[in-house]
């Protein structure tokens, strides 16, 4: 090799590390837009190439579920083109297995391959679904539904089933066909099994598709967020504490105290006159007497009445009346609540992260 | 007119002490009552003891604005002497008395009383600024309330002798309160000791048993 040739093979290979090395630090998300122009450039070696990195195992904590699905149909496609059947059939069905919603675009993809597409699905059998869009209705009266489609004709039933509920049972059983080549909807209410508004949280709602005529299961299951709009609610008040009410009876020492004070008032009617009145004038004996009487009398009645019932009778009626007014309160509150709720609304939201 | 001086003096005190004391929101609370006393009248100028009693009765109209209490009495009546050294009498007394509680047990009192005792032979004008300290608690859960008080009066004035050296009193209370009716039974005694005159001192007395029945209006 001449000096020249050495120099040009060195620089070659330089070439070639270079461009390895731009490759391995390509994106998935560019492998996968590289791969798909050089299928329709018809490259379609040098596209398996790049599709088999997104799809390979090492590759896999970088490429999405969805790019890998995407990567396995163009290598069906791929291979369909290359006349390599069988290779085609394995990843058509790989990417159906993943997503039961594929399909091959007229537009894109040749008569060949969407017939090989076609075989692989009746292959498969699988089910997927998609959650509705965000949506509010009015339970009973309005209604939500859920998009499933099957590779094969199938039945499906779907269960609604609270995440944290502690229940096995399902809330609500919906049932439909599909027919394995058009999508499905799968309409729900709002309402539970027994007609009720199905109570706030999350939930699971999990599709089994059966192959009509047996032999095959499958399953999917979607998270869904279901939460009440309505106006606000009031809140009860509690019940009256004892320390928020009158004492209803009188300490065993009341009666005696009303006797205390009757005396004490007839004695400061009798002392009155004598202290300030005029020893050389004399005093209105009976003034005297009539106030000093009617006061020791009322200490007595005091002291009889108290003594016979110790219950305050004034007290037990205004706590019987706060207690009343209190429970009124609370019933309308409890009233306007339950006309707030019965006008509820559901807003159901597709959980974040929780599908399969 | 020293003694008239004094009394407006105190009316326009009490007016301030009502006005200091009291939110100008209260609602104002108005009463109405009728008045019967027994009263007893007792004189001694140094020449034996002139006793007259009757019965004298009256109106009564109260104002209360927040704590404080505004009542304006008016009584009038005919005292029949008992005893030959007494002559029998009309006595007329109009009575204004200002009070607010200090503590729930503690009420203070000012006010003014003029009275007016005629006879054929004779009248005579009483012209008292009075201050007491009332004493009050309650007694079947506060359906009844019991008062003793104590009177001091600062000034008085008697048309035709000169001014008492002391006039002092004490009443004793017990009341019934109702949601509208107010009946109150009192014991009041007054007593006034003025300065010898040619030797002989004077001391005059009057107690009074009072039935008092009031009405609020709102």
């Amino acid at each position: 090799m001449t000096r020249a040739g050495r120099w040009c093979f060195v620089v070659m290979l330089l070439l070639v590390s270079g461009s390895r090395a731009v490759m391995a630090q390509r994106s998935p998300a560019e492998t996968m837009q590289r791969a798909v122009i050089l299928y329709e450039e018809l490259q379609l070696e040098r596209a398996i190439v790049l599709l088999r990195q997104v799809v390979s195992t090492s590759a896999a904590g970088q490429a999405s579920p969805e790019q890998r699905t995407q990567a396995h149909k163009y290598l069906g496609a791929a291979y369909a083109l290359l006349r390599q059947r069988d290779s085609a059939l394995v990843h058509f069905a790989t990417a159906l297995d993943r997503d039961p919603f594929l399909d091959l675009d007229a537009r894109t993809f040749t008569e060949g391959e969407r017939r090989l597409f076609l075989e692989s699905r009746r292959s498969v059998f699988a089910v997927g679904a998609r959650a509705p869009a965000d949506t509010v209705i009015t339970p009973g009266a309005e209604q939500v539904s859920w998009t499933v489609v099957t590779t094969q004709p199938a039945t499906v039933q779907a269960s609604l089933r609270p995440v944290d509920g502690g229940t096995d049972a399902a809330l609500t059983i919906l049932t439909t066909s599909a027919n394995g080549a058009e999508l499905a909807d799968m309409r729900w209410n709002g309402l539970t099994a027994s007609g009720a508004v199905v109570p706030a949280g999350r939930y699971t709602m999990r599709f089994v598709a059966s192959r009509v005529g047996g032999g095959a299961t499958d399953s999917a299951s979607l998270a869904v967020d279901i939460r009440y709009q309505h106006a606000s609610l009031e809140d009860s008040l509690p019940a009256l504490r004892a320390d928020e009410l009158l004492p209803e009876r009188r300490p065993p020492s009341a009666s005696r105290t009303q006797l205390v004070r009757g005396m004490g008032l007839a004695v400061a009617a009798l002392a009155i006159p004598s202290l300030l009145g005029s020893k050389g004038l004399g005093t209105n004996g009976t003034h005297t007497a009539v106030m000093a009487g009617g006061s020791a009398a009322a200490g007595v009645a005091g002291f009889v009445l108290w003594g016979r019932s110790r219950v305050i009778a004034p007290n037990v009626a205004a706590n019987a009346r706060r207690r009343r007014e209190r429970a009124a309160h609370n019933t309308a509150v409890a009233r306007r609540n339950a006309e707030r709720l019965a006008g509820v609304r559901l807003a159901i939201v597709a959980a974040q992260g929780a599908a399969q | 007119m020293t003694v008239r001086r004094a009394l407006a003096t105190m009316t326009i005190g009490m007016a301030s002490f009502s006005a200091l004391a009291t939110p100008a929101a209260a609602q104002v609370l108005v009463s109405v009552g009728l008045l019967a006393s027994l009263a007893d009248h007792r004189v001694d100028v140094g020449s034996g003891v002139e006793h007259s009693t009757g019965t004298v009765a009256g109106g009564l109209a109260g104002l209360e604005w927040h704590l404080v209490r505004v009542n304006l009495s008016l009584v009038t009546g005919e005292l029949g002497a008992l005893g030959g050294n007494a002559v029998s009498r009309t006595m007329s007394e109009a009575r204004l008395d200002v009070s607010r509680p200090v503590w729930s047990w503690l009420t203070l009192h000012a006010g003014t009383v003029t009275r007016r005792y005629s006879s054929p032979i004779a009248a005579q004008r009483w012209n008292i600024a009075r201050t007491a300290v009332e004493g009050r608690f309650t007694m079947f859960d506060g359906v009844l309330e019991a008062g003793a008080m104590g009177t001091f009066d600062p000034i008085v004035s008697v048309s035709g002798t000169r001014s008492p050296n002391l006039s002092i009193g004490g009443a004793t209370s017990l009341a019934y309160g109702g949601k509208r009716l107010t009946v109150r039974l009192a014991h009041t005694i007054e007593r006034a000791d003025f300065p010898p005159r040619d030797g002989k001192p004077r001391v005059e007395q009057l107690s009074m048993l009072t039935l008092g029945v009031g009405w609020r209006l709102r």
